[in-house]
C-alpha cells in the first residue's frame, strides 16, 4: 500500500434522524456515504464526481476529519486516521489541507491576509514571528500574489485572488495531500483556467497529491489521472480518467458524460436523458441504486446489488450489464 | 487631524455622551450646590430663565429646595455605574454563554437555552423585586438586576449568530488547520459577532437606564437623599402640574444618553467593520 498516499475502505456515513418524541416515528437513516473504497496514488489526482447530494462533500468532510465516519477506514500512508486524536491527528492535519468552493466564506473577513495564511503554521508549529513573515511572503509569491498585499483584508481581493489566498494558506504547512472541494466552481470561467494551472504547477513543484471533488466534468477530465463516479452515496464506476471519459461503462457514467457540452457547437451531442429525480437517500432503491432512472433496467436490478466488475485496464463498474458480459465471455 | 477624519469623527454621539461621562467621573468638582442639602426656603423654584427663577439655581430646585442641576450631575454617576458594570458584565456573561451554546450544541446548548427560557418567562419587574428583597435595595440591586435581566438577551441572540457562523468555510478550515475550539471561538467567531454585539450593547444601555429608573421608581433602587435620574422622575411626577422641571430635565438626560449610546453603537459597528473602512 506504500504507493498510495491515501486509501479508503468501506467508508460510510449514516446520519440518523432524530426520532420524534411526540409522533413516535421510526428513526430514519440517511445513507449519505455508503461503503466507498478508493485509493489515491502518491503525486496523482483522483477526481470524485457526481450530482449534488451524492455524498462527495460528506466524503471530503470525513477525510478532513470534520465528520466522523460511521464505519470504514481511512488510511494515510498505511496508517489508520479515522479515529486519530491528539498528536496523531496533528500529524495527519499538517499533511492534509483543504481548499473549499466558496472563496468568500472560506476567508475570515476580520482577519488580514497574512494572519489567514499563517494560521495553520502558528497552530501547529513553534515558529518565530520573523519566520512566519518570511514563510507567508514566500508562499504568497508561489501562488502568484504580491507579498506587499499581506496586510490587506480579504474583501479587497477578487474571487480568483481570494482562491489564491486560500491555496496559499493550504500550502503553507507543505502538506502532502490536498482535498480540493469544488475549487473553481464559484469562479468565472476566465479565472478557472488560471487557478487550475496554478494547482497543476504546485502539484509538480511540491509533489502534492490531490483529491479533487467537482461536478464539472471538464475540470475532472482535465486534471485527474483517475476518476471515481458517485451516485447516491456509492461509487458506481472508478478507473483511469482517460478510459472512463472515452468509454464509460456504467449507464450512469454514460449519461453523466453525455451531458458535457461539445467542444464545437456543431458537434452532435447524443445526450442520454435521465428521467426522474435522485431517490431519497433516506429510502434508497433495493438492489442497484440507479435502477429507478436507468435506461437499461432489468428485473435482476431490483433484487441484487450489482457486483463490481473489473476490466483489464483497471476500470471497475458496478452494473449487472457488465457482470453479464463478463459471465458470457468467460 | 485631517478634514476627512474630522468629518468622520462621531461628533453627535460624543457631544451627547461627553457631559454624562464627565459628570459621572468628576461631578463633585463642579456642583453649583451640594446635591443633598435641603433648602426649605426655596422649594420648587423654576429654572433661572422663567419668572420667579433664581440665577444661582440654573435648572430650578425640587420640592425640598435642592438644586436640580447638582442632582442631575450626581445622577450621572449612577447612570455610568449601571451602564458600565451592569450592561458590560451582562454582555460578557451572555456572549460567552451564547457562543459556547451555539458552537458546541448538544447538551450544553440545551442547558443554557433552558435557563434562558426560564429567565425569559419571569417578568422583569418581578425579578427585580425578588433581587431587591434579597439584596435589600441600592446600587447593588440595580446592577444585579440588570445583569440578571440582560444576560439572557445576549445569550439568545449570540447563540443564533454563532449557529450560522460555525458553518462558515473559515471555521471548517480552522479545524483543518488544527486550531483549538478556544482559538476558533476567539479568533473566528467572536470578531464576527462584533457588529451584533455593538448594536445589542447600545440598545441594552438604553433599556438599562430605563430599568434603573423603574427599579428606583418602585423604591428598590437608589434611596433618597442620594440622587439618580430615575429617582428624580419618581419624585417629580407628583409635581408635574406645578413644577414640570423636576422630572423633565432628568427625562431629557435619559433621552440624551440613550440616543448618544445608540448613535455611538452604530458608528462603532461601521468604523470597526473592515469592509466599510474607507481607504
Amino acid at each position: 500500500m506504500s504507493q498510495h498516499i491515501l486509501s479508503v475502505e468501506n467508508l460510510t456515513k449514516h446520519y440518523v434522524q432524530k426520532r420524534s418524541f411526540v409522533l413516535r416515528t421510526q428513526p430514519g437513516v440517511v445513507k449519505a456515504v455508503d461503503g466507498i473504497d478508493f485509493a489515491l496514488p502518491v503525486g496523482a489526482t483522483l477526481g470524485l464526481v457526481g450530482e449534488s447530494g451524492c455524498g462527495k462533500s460528506t466524503t471530503a468532510k470525513m477525510l478532513l476529519r470534520l465528520e466522523d465516519p460511521s464505519a470504514g477506514k481511512i488510511l494515510f500512508d498505511g496508517r489508520e486516521v479515522q479515529a486519530a486524536t491528539g498528536s496523531d491527528l496533528r500529524d495527519y492535519r499538517t499533511n492534509v489541507q483543504a481548499v473549499f468552493q466558496d472563496p468568500y466564506s472560506s476567508l475570515n473577513p476580520r482577519m488580514r491576509v497574512d494572519s489567514i495564511i499563517a494560521e495553520p503554521l502558528i497552530a501547529n508549529r513553534q515558529v518565530a514571528a520573523v519566520e512566519v513573515r518570511d514563510a507567508v511572503a514566500q508562499v504568497m509569491g508561489v501562488v502568484g500574489l504580491n507579498p506587499d498585499w499581506a496586510r490587506r483584508f480579504p474583501h479587497e481581493f477578487s474571487g480568483g485572488q481570494r482562491q489564491r489566498i486560500a491555496i496559499a494558506r493550504a500550502l503553507v504547512l507543505r502538506p502532502r495531500l490536498m482535498v480540493l472541494d469544488e475549487p473553481v466552481s464559484a469562479l468565472d470561467v476566465s479565472i478557472r483556467a488560471q487557478i487550475l494551472n496554478l494547482l497543476m504547477d504546485l502539484q509538480d513543484q511540491f509533489g502534492l497529491s490531490y483529491l479533487l471533488i467537482s461536478h464539472d466534468l471538464d475540470v475532472i477530465a482535465e486534471m485527474c489521472a483517475e476518476i471515481a463516479v458517485m451516485y447516491l452515496g456509492q461509487i458506481v464506476e472508478i478507473g483511469p480518467a482517460r478510459d472512463i471519459v472515452a468509454n464509460p461503462r456504467h449507464p450512469y457514467t454514460q449519461a453523466l458524460f453525455s451531458a458535457r457540452l461539445p467542444a464545437h457547437p456543431d458537434g452532435a451531442a447524443n445526450r442520454i436523458r435521465l428521467s426522474g429525480e435522485i431517490p431519497s437517500p433516506l429510502d434508497p432503491p433495493s438492489g442497484c441504486r440507479f435502477r429507478t432512472r436507468c435506461p437499461h433496467v432489468m428485473p435482476i436490478c431490483a433484487e441484487v446489488l450489482p457486483p463490481e466488475s473489473e476490466l483489464p485496464n483497471g476500470q471497475r463498474a458496478s452494473c449487472h450489464l457488465l457482470s453479464e458480459q463478463s459471465a458470457l465471455s468467460s | 487631524m485631517t478634514w476627512q477624519s474630522f468629518r468622520r469623527f462621531p461628533w453627535i454621539p460624543v457631544l451627547l455622551l461627553a457631559p454624562v461621562v464627565i459628570c459621572g467621573l468628576a461631578g463633585p468638582l463642579f456642583y453649583p450646590h451640594d446635591p443633598t442639602v435641603v433648602n426649605l426656603l426655596a422649594p420648587r423654584k423654576p429654572p433661572a430663565w422663567l419668572p420667579g427663577g433664581d440665577p444661582s439655581f440654573l435648572l430650578g430646585t425640587d420640592h425640598f429646595g435642592r438644586d436640580l442641576l447638582s442632582r442631575l450631575i450626581e445622577g450621572a454617576r449612577v447612570t455610568l455605574m449601571v451602564a458600565v458594570l451592569g450592561v458590560v458584565v451582562a454582555a460578557v456573561i451572555g456572549i460567552s454563554a451564547g457562543m459556547v451554546a451555539g458552537y458546541f450544541g448538544g447538551w450544553i446548548d440545551n442547558l443554557v437555552m433552558r435557563i434562558v427560557d426560564v429567565k425569559m418567562s419571569i417578568p422583569t419587574i418581578l425579578l427585580t423585586i425578588l433581587i431587591g428583597s434579597a439584596f435589600g435595595g441600592g446600587l447593588v440591586t440595580i446592577i444585579a438586576s440588570i445583569i440578571f435581566v440582560f444576560w439572557a438577551d445576549y445569550a439568545r441572540v449570540i447563540r443564533g449568530e454563532t449557529l450560522s457562523l460555525r458553518e462558515r468555510g473559515y471555521v471548517a478550515l480552522a479545524k483543518v488547520a488544527n486550531c483549538s475550539s478556544f482559538t476558533i471561538l476567539l479568533r473566528h467567531i467572536l470578531p464576527n459577532l462584533f457588529a451584533t454585539c455593538m448594536v445589542l450593547f447600545s440598545l441594552q444601555l438604553g433599556r438599562a437606564l430605563i430599568v434603573e429608573a423603574a427599579i428606583t421608581f418602585i423604591g428598590l433602587g437608589i434611596q433618597p437623599p442620594a440622587s439618580a435620574w430615575g429617582l428624580l422622575i419618581a419624585e417629580g411626577r407628583n409635581y408635574l402640574a406645578t413644577a414640570w422641571w423636576i422630572p423633565t430635565f432628568a427625562g431629557l438626560a435619559i433621552t440624551m444618553t440613550v440616543l448618544g449610546t445608540n448613535l455611538l453603537g452604530d458608528w462603532l459597528r461601521d468604523a470597526l467593520d473592515p469592509k466599510l473602512r474607507q481607504l
